[in-house]
């Protein structure tokens, strides 16, 4: 029994819900015969039915329904609206016009609605999940007094896009304050007739089931990594989930449904490169060394783009990079980037949809199915365990040694560097965190992620006041307010940079304490050893990171 | 929360079908109404096919023995529930009378009310009593239906002189003439006179109408089954009136 208050009633009203399955042509559960077996208890009379259609709503990666929300545009006939639902059974149902999908949140009118959907979806467009036609009819249950004692609601419904499917009939049975026990009569009538209770839930995760096929970014799990198997079978593992990532999200990118599409690929692109950079030299056959130049590219193409979304997020107040409140004239500013932006995804488009980069998505897929499945010559193989151990304490290493260069000399490149190492550090955690042991894989996370949301403070505001006063200087006759305003934002921008800056040195400090407490101090301080054969140079810096490991068949020969 | 009590000395003035049929419209209004029968012969709970039982009886009420709350039932209609009657109210006198400040205890029981409903209406048995006081009390405005003779206005003086001495607050009253038979001289000449010369008359008349006594065979409130009635049309008349002046 569950407790579901209907809207405008005193208090929450008993309600209890059913599935009854629906034959292959849909109708082998009809309301007639739901009507029937609820007949042998009670007088049971039709109040009407209205059919309905409803596209189902959310992002591309599923956030609303994450969060238990559904969101639904439901058409009655020439009449709209836009259904929320959190499961509580107290929706917020308000009128709408017609609006063209995906769209952003912004493009609904209602106010409270917006607000209470924005808060999940941040800034991810709102795109149709699925299309679903029903009729709901609805049932009056009277007793021997003809006293109502209880609603049915029979829900017939199909889902016709992405994919055409039967689903059961969902029956939601009310009862009447005071009548509560008749649920129970009701509910027995219901089993007896071959319906089975059902959840909440239940109903709304059957349609759900039908609409994720027809998400942009279906739910997917990445692929399970055994510690034992051959490192180079789970690099490729690794590499092959981001590639489905750059899969899933180029079409949402080139289609612009919303700047997350673009983050994502480039996100899976940095991996990519990190992963190819600090672990690609286990893969056979020069592979990495082939693609490498190929991913840069792809990083290379995303990135003017990928500025201008982040700048433009940034002036509409969208991050928490700078409050911009009280910054009225930054229209002009925000029109000029959003005419270059539409260059830019001009070339972007060009480039997603260019032979060049279906040729890399496909080679590369290739190559590294090749290696999954052991087809290729792996060579000298260590386990994924030990190698991911090893990387990953190499790349702290890396990180300590610039933190500590750093500490004695401060520049904005060295900044940036240590940055860039940390990434690639949680890349690489990314990728075999779940494999390595708990305390290689996690020492240190703490202070290094506290140190990287410092350094991640400094250089953004360095790069959006460097960008601010480049586009400032490009936009011919920009007004004074706006020019004005630029200068403030900069001026915010600068406060909020020397606030890091001056918090650096006590981010730093437990890093390097950390490392110098640890037992892999010794071998800190030995001398460094040369780069390893098999790794990716053109990416890798040549510098004295690598320092002498306990000998892994791959450091040695490749 | 607004109460709202539907009160007359004398019976058969038509305390129930106005309580039942004003009940039923602030509800279709939108607000969230609640009727008590407060009467043990339970017409009202008939109307709404309601088993006239409430488990405890008086005694739960007065007591609180239980939460009121869970003694009342959803009626066919959304926003309108209905604390039934039960002949054990006629007891309610005396239990009333064994307790600490007898004449505010229905007060001080519906007080958990007050989040749930916006309107509460009480249907009040014909009597000067205990209970007519609690009611009273508890009231924020009373509505005395008067059958248009001589002595009618008489009974409101009277009922407002009660209301005055035993409520000790300061109590709306309201009477309007029920029951008016327009073949009847006296009705005719009182209705049109009266309530010109009185501001705590109504200006809106319930005429004495078969259809209203269809509501005990219907048993539903008029305008579910005579909506365009001249009794469902006076109820929403009526119902105007007393929300707005009463």
């Amino acid at each position: 029994v569950n407790d579901r208050h209907r809207g405008g009633d005193v208090r929450p009203r008993v309600s209890r819900e059913f599935l009854a399955a629906a034959g292959a042509d849909g109708t082998s559960f009809p309301v007639a015969a739901i009507a029937a077996a609820l007949s042998t208890t009670f007088d049971v009379t039709t109040a009407g039915a209205s059919p309905q259609r409803s596209t189902w709503l959310d992002t591309a990666d599923s956030r609303l329904h994450r969060a238990g929300l559904t969101l639904r545009e439901v058409k009655h006939g020439s009449s709209r609206q836009l259904d929320l639902d959190d499961g509580s059974g107290d929706a917020i149902s308000v009128p709408t016009g017609q609006t063209a999908w995906p769209a952003p949140v912004d493009a609904i009118s209602d106010e409270a609605l917006r607000a209470r959907i924005a808060e999940r979806v941040g800034i991810r467009a709102l795109v149709p999940a699925c299309t679903v036609i029903s009729t709901q009819t609805r049932l009056r249950l009277r007793d021997g007094l003809q006293k109502l004692v209880a609603d049915a609601v029979v829900d017939e419904a199909r889902v016709i896009e992405p994919v055409a499917a039967a689903l059961p009939v969902h029956v939601t049975i009310t009862a009447v304050r005071g009548y509560e026990p008749q649920l129970r009569s009701a509910a027995q009538a219901l089993l007896a007739a071959g319906a089975a209770a059902s959840t909440p839930g239940q109903f709304r995760d059957a349609i759900w089931t039908v609409a994720t096929a027809g998400l942009i970014q279906p739910p997917r799990r990445r692929r399970d990594l055994d510690p034992d198997s051959p490192a180079a079978s789970s690099v490729a593992a690794a590499l092959l989930d981001h590639l489905d990532t750059v899969d899933q999200n180029a079409p949402g990118a080139v289609a612009d449904i919303d700047t997350e599409f673009l983050h994502d690929l480039r996100v899976a692109t940095r991996s990519t490169r990190a992963l190819i950079k600090l672990a690609g030299d286990v893969l056979p056959g020069g592979i990495a060394e082939r693609f490498a130049p190929e991913w840069r590219w792809v990083g290379a193409q995303t990135t003017p783009m990928r500025d201008l979304d982040v700048l433009l997020l940034v002036l509409a107040g969208r991050t928490d990079d700078v409050d911009v409140s009280g910054l009225r004239a930054l229209g002009p500013l925000s029109d000029y980037l959003a005419e270059r932006r539409r260059t830019e995804l001009r070339r972007l488009r060009q480039a997603l949809r260019s032979h060049r980069f279906s040729a890399l998505v496909t080679d590369w897929r290739a190559a590294l199915q090749e290696v999954l499945a052991g087809e290729s010559e792996h060579g000298p193989a260590p386990a994924t365990r030990p190698f991911a151990e090893q990387r990953m304490r190499r790349a702290r290493r890396r990180i300590v040694r610039r933190a500590a260069r750093l500490e004695a000399d401060w520049s904005m490149d060295a900044v940036h560097d240590l940055r860039k190492r940390g990434k690639e550090l949680r890349y690489l955690q990314d990728a075999f965190g779940a494999v390595a042991d708990g305390r290689t894989s996690r020492s240190g996370t703490r202070e290094l992620k506290a140190l990287q949301d410092c350094l991640g403070d400094i250089r953004d505001a360095c790069m959006h006041m460097d960008e601010l006063t480049d586009f400032a200087g490009a936009a011919r006759e920009l007004p004074a307010a706006t020019l004005m305003d630029i200068g403030a934002m900069c001026d915010r921008l600068g406060t909020r940079r020397d606030r890091a800056i001056a918090e650096l040195p006590g981010r730093l400090r437990p890093v390097l304490d950390r490392a110098a407490a640890s037992p892999a101090r010794a071998a800190e301080a030995a001398p460094a050893e040369p780069q390893a054969p098999g790794s990716v140079a053109e990416t890798a810096p040549a510098d004295a990171d690598t320092t002498p490991e306990a000998p892994l068949a791959v450091a040695e020969g490749g | 929360m607004e109460t709202l009590a539907v009160y007359n000395i004398k019976g058969g003035v038509g305390k129930t079908s106005t309580a039942v049929n004003l009940a039923y419209l602030a509800a279709a209004g939108g607000r969230r109404t609640l009727l008590w029968d407060l009467d043990p012969q339970a017409a009202a709970t008939y109307l709404f096919r309601v088993r006239p039982r409430v488990k405890g009886g008086g005694k739960r009420i007065v007591r609180a023995s239980r939460p009121i709350e869970d003694a009342i039932k959803g009626t066919d209609f959304e926003h309108l529930d209905l604390l039934p009657g039960d002949f054990d109210y006629r007891h309610m006198d005396l239990l009333l009378d064994d307790t600490k400040k007898p004449t505010r205890r229905l007060e001080r029981v519906m007080r958990p009310l007050a989040a749930d409903y916006d309107l509460i209406v009480l249907d009040c048995p014909p009597s000067v009593s205990l209970v007519s006081e609690n009611v009273l009390r508890a009231a924020d405005a009373v509505l005395v239906p008067l059958i248009p003779t001589t002595l009618s206005v008489r009974t409101l003086d009277q009922l407002t002189g009660f209301v005055r001495d035993s409520a000790g607050k300061r109590v709306r009253i309201l009477g309007f003439f029920s029951m008016v038979d327009r073949r009847k001289s006296l009705h005719r000449e009182i209705v049109a006179e009266l309530p010109a010369t009185r501001n705590d008359l109504a200006r809106t008349a319930i005429p004495a109408l078969s259809v209203i006594e269809q509501m005990a065979v219907r048993r539903a409130p008029v305008p579910t089954f005579a909506p365009r009635s001249l009794a469902a049309q006076r109820y929403r008349e009526l119902a105007a009136e007393a929300f707005t002046r009463a």
